[in-house]
């Protein structure tokens, strides 16, 4: 049954991509009837699991080193809900939004195959299948990224995304290769029952490489940078990026692999301080940012960067519980966006304003979505990201420090951007979406709204030091953001214009230069080495094959010389010598019977000398 | 058995005489049937093969020259069954897209079913003597399908392929002499042949073999005749070149050096696998800077092959992880199979956009994913096959070897998988030039592929995808013969 969970949308994939061209306009149906029966088989398996907390386990046999192993657990169970359900939503509206594409059957069938990936992905049981179900997600990611492949800005930055996300692969799978070299075995079970034996610098390493795949996917310093390029793709896209699929395959693997990781203190470390400056990174950089979408993108960094946070502290639960809750508030923020897009074709912030009147429902569930990213009760996000707060408080007390000041960027851009969008005179000529795009986006409202009472992993009800204390820390710097930003953007006291000149604020506003650092050296830098080796290739190698040729040609010929003037020379040679002496010899026959006598008598005389001497 | 497989093409090409030139449908389609047997034939026997018996299997011996020791002796096992079917099923498909040959039919589908049979002789001989005859006669007629069909440059390219080939060639009949003088009494039989106790002189017979098969493989730096060749050869050639003719190189290392030579392996192992992950890296990274499109997947073959070389060398070496190495050969052989589905299908493709523009430069295509759909599908799917996308045939393959070298050589293993992401780059970058962005007036009216390349490239594609998702059958067909190559060293 489980099994039939990622099998119904990768079907409708193979349908819609091969016959799509025949269902056109019904083709959506296909895949929302696909992952719609997915999500009621998630339910059904949540409802079966959750109370009597019986885990699932399926294996198949495959071929001789992996099993085609799958494992529904609490954690698994809670991701197939937010992939499918989330995932279903964003197919619904995205039969508003794509309507009239060109390509509006291979959309969905995409759409579906990234489902059926990630679903796959959450249900593997041991590191192979899970690195196959990864890369699959890449792919769809590439393809649906580069969805408008005709915009040169869409087809780069699917490419970027692929390449960002396989370089950390690389980590990824040496690290699986060092698991597997030590334990013998791709399975989970099996990994996490030899890891204790094994040496601690094998787990260190092999964690560390396995964490360079989380930082690809996703988009941890230093690789986050393909992250913001993807909105090239269309809205929905971007929703399922950053909410359900793809971004959240990193910090659910290190969840699900916490056992191992737990054995390896530093890379727990190193994953929660990566995460924690990303997250202060990305925030920095969010409020320089005028791209609607963009804004949002630097905003997922910043909250991945807590939920990794979450997973340094010891606490994969806080981590993937703010997964949870950042998947259906990030979701309805993109959706929000997107209704916002669709109605001003534009992503400009500056060519937005007043929306509260024009397209009250988008906006006011946009609201919601804001506050729930701000952590302010009673709405989802509050509750996970104190849980993290708590942890970290708790484990990495740095980390917590560091945490605060990330906690107030977050209430400042979201506010800064609702301050200069919703209020004031409205521009252009803004209408509210369809329904079938504005639905979605009530129902993600309340699961914003609602998700953060029924803590899914049953957090700690017994009173922990310095609980009070984390709450009002938090409480109080989130408040503090939407405070300035409603002084400077709301009621325009303040003005910070003349910062925008100083050296930190461009370098901040430029991405601290990391595109370029990729873009000139990275890619120069492999660009020219590539050209050179083309040219030694060319001209040193094949070269050397040239002259060695050349170099025969040439023996070659020398030989054809040698062989007119030496040996064909000696043969005429031989023959001109008998020719000659035999001409000279000749005279010595002249038929007198004299001479002849004359000669044997000279002879006689000569052998007489030479045998007795004179 | 064996002997029909072979010689099925021979017989076509007998019949193909007497047939008249300008009856150019009859030759086509009597070309096509007469390399679709030994293609049935072979997939019989692999429904029969012994996957419990690791000998070889379907044996022939008939005395040939007598007085030298020469047979003629067949067998198939596990690792060259599943490369005759390859290079039958390749041979089959290229006939197929050859329907558009025009000058010279005739000649072109007898050389072609020439080319047939050696290779299939290749794969299938014992006897050394009877290896080299099928190796040079697979030799000839892939220099005149260069010569005569090619392109522009096509005598300096065929010569090249062919003088290159036969310096190889020569080495290795040395080699071969020596063994054969070696054993007493005197055979060519591989199973007869004894091993050499002097290691100098192992040493020098295992440098023949090596000039031979690494000029075909090829390992850098011997590659430079293969982008001059590919580039040149007519697309069915190219198509063989790179899906047969290359694994000829790198089943002789399997073949013969691994159980003839094993101390002379072990010695030169590490040498090998460092060439090996130069041929990755480097026939990567100057791949990346080719503009013609023919000449960047040449250069990727040489990338993949390193792949091969890797997992081989991790066979060579002396430490006795048998079941690692095991692996690594059979990812190597598999790699070999998946290569051919793989490039061969890329070579197709570049034949396809070739016969519609009449251009391989990068820079000519552009934004062809709008006006070329199935095309820019099916290209994408062969480019992410050759970037090693897992559930395509590539990745199992590579990541089997990977498995099997990375215990044998963990800093050479971590080191070739920058070639697995600088793949990946290549392959994207030539999406992107190709495929994406806006489309060029002058390709506006380009049509898509017809049924005939749909079927030949659909073929190719079930199998790439079939061997990704479920390699077991393949594995185990080449487990005992692997096991037993290893083992009886």
């Amino acid at each position: 049954m489980v099994v039939l969970i990622p099998f119904l949308p990768a079907l409708a994939f193979t349908i819609l991509i091969f016959f799509g061209f025949i269902l056109k306009e019904k083709a959506p149906w296909l895949a929302i009837a696909a992952l719609g029966g997915s999500f009621f088989l998630s339910l059904q398996t949540a409802f079966k699991l959750f109370p009597t907390g019986r885990e699932i386990n399926i294996s198949y046999p495959w071929f001789s080193f992996a099993a085609l192993s799958f494992h529904v657990d609490i954690l698994s169970g809670w991701m197939l809900l937010l992939v499918s359900g989330v995932g279903l939503l964003i197919v619904i509206y995205s039969v508003g939004y794509m309507k009239g594409d060109p390509r509006f059957a291979r959309f969905f069938a995409y759409l579906s195959l990234f489902c059926a990936a990630m679903l796959g992905l959450v249900l593997s049981d041991n590191l192979l299948l899970m690195y196959i179900f990864w890369e699959l997600v890449g792919l769809c990611s590439y393809f649906l990224i580069g969805f408008w492949f005709e915009k040169p800005a869409a087809a780069a930055a699917a490419k970027k995304a692929f390449i960002f996300t396989r370089a950390g692969d690389i980590g990824f799978f040496l690290g699986i290769l060092l698991l597997f070299l030590s334990v013998g075995s791709f399975e989970f079970k099996t990994i996490f029952a030899a890891a204790p034996a094994l040496l601690p610098g094998l787990l260190t390493a092999s964690t560390l490489l396995l964490f360079c795949g989380a930082v690809g996917k996703s988009a941890q310093f230093p690789l986050y940078v393909w992250l913001p390029d993807a909105m090239e793709g269309p809205t929905p896209v971007s929703a399922l990026i950053h909410a359900a699929t793809m971004v959240t395959a990193g910090v659910y693997m290190i969840a699900r692999l916490f056992p191992l990781f737990e054995l390896a203190p530093l890379t727990l470390n190193v994953v929660g301080y990566v995460g924690i400056g990303t997250a202060i990174m990305a925030g920095l950089i969010a409020v320089t940012q005028n791209d609607i979408k963009k804004i949002l993108a630097y905003s997922t960094i910043s909250q991945l960067g807590f939920m990794m946070l979450g997973l340094g502290a010891h606490s994969p639960h806080a981590g993937v519980f703010h997964l949870l809750s950042h998947g259906f508030f990030k979701a309805l923020l993109f959706l929000g966006a997107g209704s916002i897009i669709h109605a001003l074709h534009s992503n400009e912030l500056a060519d937005m304003g007043g929306l509260v009147k024009a397209m009250p429902v988008t906006s006011l569930t946009f609201i919601v979505g804001t506050l729930a990213l701000s952590g302010m009760p009673p709405f989802a996000g509050f509750f996970s990201k104190d849980e993290i707060l708590m942890a970290a408080y708790q484990r990495l007390p740095i980390g917590f420090w560091l945490a605060l000041p990330a906690v107030f960027l977050t209430s400042f851009y979201m506010f800064r951007l609702c301050f200069k969008v919703f209020p004031g005179e409205v521009k252009g000529h803004p209408h509210e979406s369809p329904l079938v795009m504005t639905a979605p986006l009530i129902i993600l409202a309340i699961l914003a709204c609602g998700f953060g009472f029924f803590n899914p992993f049953g957090g700690a009800a017994e009173e922990e030091a310095g609980k009070l204390f984390v709450l009002f820390a938090s409480l109080g710097t989130a408040f503090l953001g939407i405070f300035s930003a409603w002084l400077l953007y709301g009621i325009k006291i303040i003005s910070l214009a003349r910062y925008k000149q100083t050296l930190l604020y461009k370098f901040v506003a430029a991405k601290y230069y990391l595109d370029e650092f990729y873009i000139w050296f990275v890619g120069g830098l492999v660009a020219l080495i590539s050209r050179l080796l083309a040219i030694f290739d060319q001209r040193i190698i094949d070269g050397l094959v040239n002259l060695a040729g050349l170099v025969t040609q040439g023996f070659s010929a020398l030989n054809r010389l040698f062989d007119i003037y030496i040996v064909d020379g000696c043969v005429n040679l031989a023959g001109w010598v008998l020719g000659f002496s035999g001409e000279k010899l000749r005279r010595l026959q002249t038929g007198y019977v004299q001479n002849y006598l004359l000669f044997i008598v000279i002879g006689i005389v000569i052998i007489w000398i030479i045998k007795f001497g004179l | 058995m064996l002997s029909a497989v072979i010689f099925t093409p021979l017989i076509g090409v007998l019949i193909l005489l007497f047939v008249r030139k300008d009856n150019v449908n009859l030759i086509k389609t009597l070309a096509v049937v007469f390399s679709l047997v030994p293609l049935l034939l072979l997939i019989a026997l692999a429904a029969k093969f012994n996957f419990a018996f690791s000998g070889f299997q379907w044996q022939e011996v008939l005395p040939w020259i007598p007085a030298l020791g020469i047979k003629y002796h067949l067998g198939v096992d596990g690792i060259s069954l599943p490369l005759l079917i390859l290079t039958a099923l390749l041979s089959v498909i290229s006939l197929i897209y050859s329907w558009i040959i025009k000058e010279r039919t005739k000649e072109y589908f007898i050389l072609f079913l020439l080319l047939q049979m050696g290779m299939l002789g290749v794969f299938s001989a014992l006897d050394l003597f009877l290896f080299y005859v099928f190796w040079e006669i697979s030799l000839v007629p892939m220099y005149f399908l260069i010569g005569v069909w090619g392109g522009a440059r096509k005598e300096y390219a065929a010569i090249k392929f062919f003088l290159y080939t036969l310096l190889g060639s020569l080495a290795m009949l040395l080699s071969i002499l020596v063994l054969y003088f070696n054993t007493s009494p005197h055979t060519f039989d591989l199973l007869e042949l004894a091993k050499i106790a002097d290691p100098r002189t192992a040493a020098l017979v295992f440098s023949g073999f090596f000039l031979a098969f690494a000029i075909k493989v090829p390992m850098f730096p011997f590659h430079t005749w293969l982008p001059d060749a590919h580039v040149e050869a007519p697309t069915a050639g190219s198509v063989i070149l790179a899906g047969v003719l290359l694994k000829m190189g790198a089943y002789g290392f399997i073949r013969f050096s691994l159980p003839l030579l094993p101390e002379a392996c072990r010695f030169f192992a590490v040498p090998i696998a460092i060439l090996a992950v130069i041929s990755i890296v480097y026939g990567a990274l100057v791949s990346l800077a080719q503009t013609d499109l023919k000449k960047l997947i040449a250069y990727s073959s040489v990338n993949h092959m390193g792949y091969v070389m890797l997992g081989i060398a991790a066979g060579m070496m002396s430490s006795p992880q048998l079941a690692a190495q095991s692996t690594a050969i059979s990812g190597a052989v598999l790699q070999m199979v998946s290569h051919g589905l793989i490039t061969g299908g890329l070579f197709l493709l570049v034949g396809v956009i070739y016969e519609r523009t009449h251009t391989r430069q990068l820079a000519d295509f552009g934004g062809l994913g709008a006006k070329l759909p199935v095309f820019a599908g099916i290209f994408s799917f062969f480019a992410f096959g050759s970037l090693g996308l897992p559930a395509l045939s590539g990745f199992i393959s590579e990541f089997l070897i990977f498995i099997g070298t990375f215990p044998i050589y963990p800093v050479l293993t971590g080191l070739s998988l920058i070639g697995v992401l600088l793949t990946a780059a290549l392959f994207l970058v030539t999406i992107e030039k190709m495929l994406l962005g806006p489309l060029l007036p002058k390709n506006n009216l380009l049509v898509d592929v017809d049924k005939r390349e749909i079927f030949c490239l659909g073929v190719l594609g079930v199998l790439v995808l079939l061997l990704g998702v479920y390699p077991l059958p393949l594995l185990k067909m080449m487990e005992n013969s692997v096991a037993f190559i290893l083992g009886g060293r």
